[in-house]
């Protein structure tokens, strides 16, 4: 075949639309791949703008933060700007000017005790490189000391009385008091918003058996009862004064029949004491898994040589009064999620007698029992556990008369004081200095017109609350002094 | 064949294409570089403020502990760019009480656990740390 090409010269002009066409396309081309270099290099610029915006408005963050920790007050209202000063950090004029970026810290109340917070940095380089990093963030003023009124002096400021119930334990869940009784309603509830008048709650329901402890948790109420064949009723408290029989959730039946006699919660794990018993499977001490609100899932039992009359739990440990004499207080492993077991040492002998464990509180490094009243032996025993386990004198123990049987225990959180509510009419309630160990000085005391059965402190509201044989009483405490009574 | 020498100006068009190519592949990868920072600029803020709403909700965690040392149950709260949650408490009573505390944005999740070892009358922390995944609470 014979290829014919024609001369450019024939077709006059072409060249030069062609170099100019190719000019115009390499023009552009160029222009965007300069556009898309430009512009992928002002997006990574962009980027690093806005990291280090937000870099400069958690610092304006946290320097509210140790504002705060130095005094919540000094959270004025307003637009700040932050700073150091003397190495603390400070709010200084209405804003703070580092490496190009204007930062504020805007601070606005939400209620008592309650602001928010909205740390803002700004930046602008240029025409194109300009931005806003926000960052918001809430403070509560919980870091206040709280006070612990004087113990010392003592003043009942409300009561409730009706019948002959036998109050037995209390426990608080919000503005609510729940008590349980062997008698009458069996559990009861009051609302303690204002504790010079408590105000029985739905006062329809009963419960119908005998009651003996109760643990709360959440909205959860567990109530161990004398219920031959559902000991553990766990109950629906979300409407405290809505609770009937409908708010059962479930239940749970020991083995025996109504040997249930003691219960506390740590955590998830739902702890019940109960009568001795040497029947094969019928333990002294339960462990349950309280994970699910709705279920109580049996974790292990524990065989022991009394019946457990009291509990209390400080870490992976609980400590059982029993009634075992040769140890009334003893000392269970409860960590973990398997077996339970005996703690190191087992328990403590009270060699000096053979009178019941009857109740006991633990706080921090103290433990404190108290045993049924015999001649010759003084009721309340405080133990220094500060090695953990199974107490091990000395230092300690150290001892106490009580006016009777000793059957409610319990401490402030600051263990200044020891409260102890005794079978007995005549001081159904001493108040006891901890703090001066050598001699336990009873420092306030309370004369009942029918015998104490318990007691429970409220650290919400520094109040305690004494249950009788007819009613429930509440304690106040004198004005605090800022020290120990 | 031809040999390219008889086609004048092959080899410069086959030079300015190739280089184009690659010149072309360099700025989009450029631009996906800037496109990620920019996504990662954002994510960061994001990562910024789920922290920040964790710390809230520990913030209302600790005070709703101090009025109710029964509280065991967690709560969901929601804000304009995301929500906290609060999951449920870990022990019980006045000592030794867990707070675990989650914020989100986006994608982001940031998560703070706080250990408490008395409630009242004054809060005393252990330890209020951000973790990978919670421990302290069921």
């Amino acid at each position: 075949m014979r290829h014919v090409s024609r001369p450019h010269r024939s077709r006059p002009g072409s060249l030069l639309l062609e170099a100019l066409l190719g000019i115009a396309v390499f023009s552009f081309f160029l222009s965007a791949i300069g556009v898309s270099l430009l512009s992928g290099q002002e997006g990574s610029l962009n980027a690093g703008d806005r990291i280090r915006g937000v870099l400069a408005a958690q610092k304006a963050l946290e320097a509210a933060r140790s504002v705060r920790n130095g005094s919540f007050a000094a959270l004025t209202t307003g637009t700040h700007g932050i700073g150091l000063a003397s190495g603390t950090w400070s709010f200084q004029g209405t804003g703070s000017v580092a490496d190009g970026y204007v930062t504020r810290l805007g601070v606005s109340s939400l209620g008592t005790g309650w602001v928010r917070l909205e740390g803002t940095a700004t930046w602008k380089y240029g025409n194109r490189r300009a931005g806003t990093a926000v960052l918001l963030t809430e403070l509560r003023d919980w870091r206040g000391a709280g006070s612990i009124g004087n113990w010392g002096s003592i003043a009942l400021e409300g009561s409730y009385a009706s019948g002959t119930p036998l109050f037995t334990a209390a426990e608080v869940a919000g503005d609510t008091l729940f008590v349980t009784a062997e008698a009458e309603s069996g559990l009861y509830a009051f609302d303690i918003s204002d504790t010079a008048s408590p105000a029985r709650i739905a006062s329809s329901f009963s419960l119908g058996f005998a009651a003996y402890g109760l643990a709360v948790r959440g909205s959860r109420l567990y109530v161990l009862s004398g219920d031959a064949s559902a000991e553990l009723k766990v109950y629906d408290i979300t409407s405290p004064g809505s609770l009937s029989a409908s708010s059962l959730v479930t239940s749970y039946d020991l083995p025996g029949s109504g040997l249930g006699r003691s219960i506390a919660m740590d955590g998830v794990t739902l702890l019940v004491g109960a009568s001795y018993s040497a029947t094969a499977g019928q333990y002294e001490l339960y462990a349950f898994d309280v994970t699910n609100s709705g279920s109580v899932v049996y974790r292990a039992g524990l065989d022991d040589l009394g019946t457990v009359s009291a509990i209390a739990v400080s870490g992976t440990a609980a400590y059982l009064a029993t009634s075992y004499d040769g140890g009334e207080l003893r000392v269970a492993n409860i960590a973990g999620t398997g077996a339970l077991s005996f703690a190191t040492g087992t328990g403590y002998n009270l060699a000096d007698r053979t009178a019941d464990g009857l109740s006991i509180a633990v706080t921090g490094t103290s433990a404190l029992i108290g045993t049924q009243a015999n001649a010759g032996i003084q009721e309340m025993v405080l133990f220094d556990t500060e090695s953990g386990g199974v107490p091990v004198p000395p230092p300690g123990p150290w001892y106490h008369e009580g006016s009777g049987s000793l059957v409610g225990i319990t401490m402030d959180p600051t263990r200044c004081v020891a409260f102890l509510a005794a079978r007995s009419g005549h001081k159904a309630l001493q108040v006891v200095n901890m703090r001066n160990k050598t001699s336990l000085p009873e420092i306030a005391s309370y004369d009942a017109s029918a015998y104490a059965r318990g007691l429970h402190y409220d650290a919400v509201r520094d109040r305690l609350y004494l249950l009788t044989e007819t009613s429930v009483l509440v304690f106040r405490p004198g004005a605090s002094t800022g020290t120990c009574p | 064949m031809i040999p390219l020498r008889s086609r004048p100006g092959y080899v410069f068009l086959l030079t300015v294409l190739v280089t184009g190519v690659i010149a072309a592949t360099t700025a989009l990868s450029l631009m996906l570089l800037a496109w990620a920072a920019e996504q990662n600029g954002y994510l960061f803020w994001q990562s910024a403020q789920a922290y920040e709403y964790a710390q809230t909700c520990a913030e209302r965690a600790v005070v709703a502990l101090r009025s109710d040392l029964s509280l065991a149950d967690g709560e969901t709260v929601a804000f304009a760019h995301g929500s906290c949650t609060v999951h449920v408490l870990g022990g019980s009573g006045n000592d030794g009480r867990a707070i675990c505390v989650e914020g989100s944005v986006g994608e982001s999740l940031r998560r703070i656990e706080i250990d408490i070892a008395q409630v009242l009358p004054t809060t005393v922390i252990s330890s209020w740390h951000e973790v990978p995944s919670f421990t302290r609470c069921p």
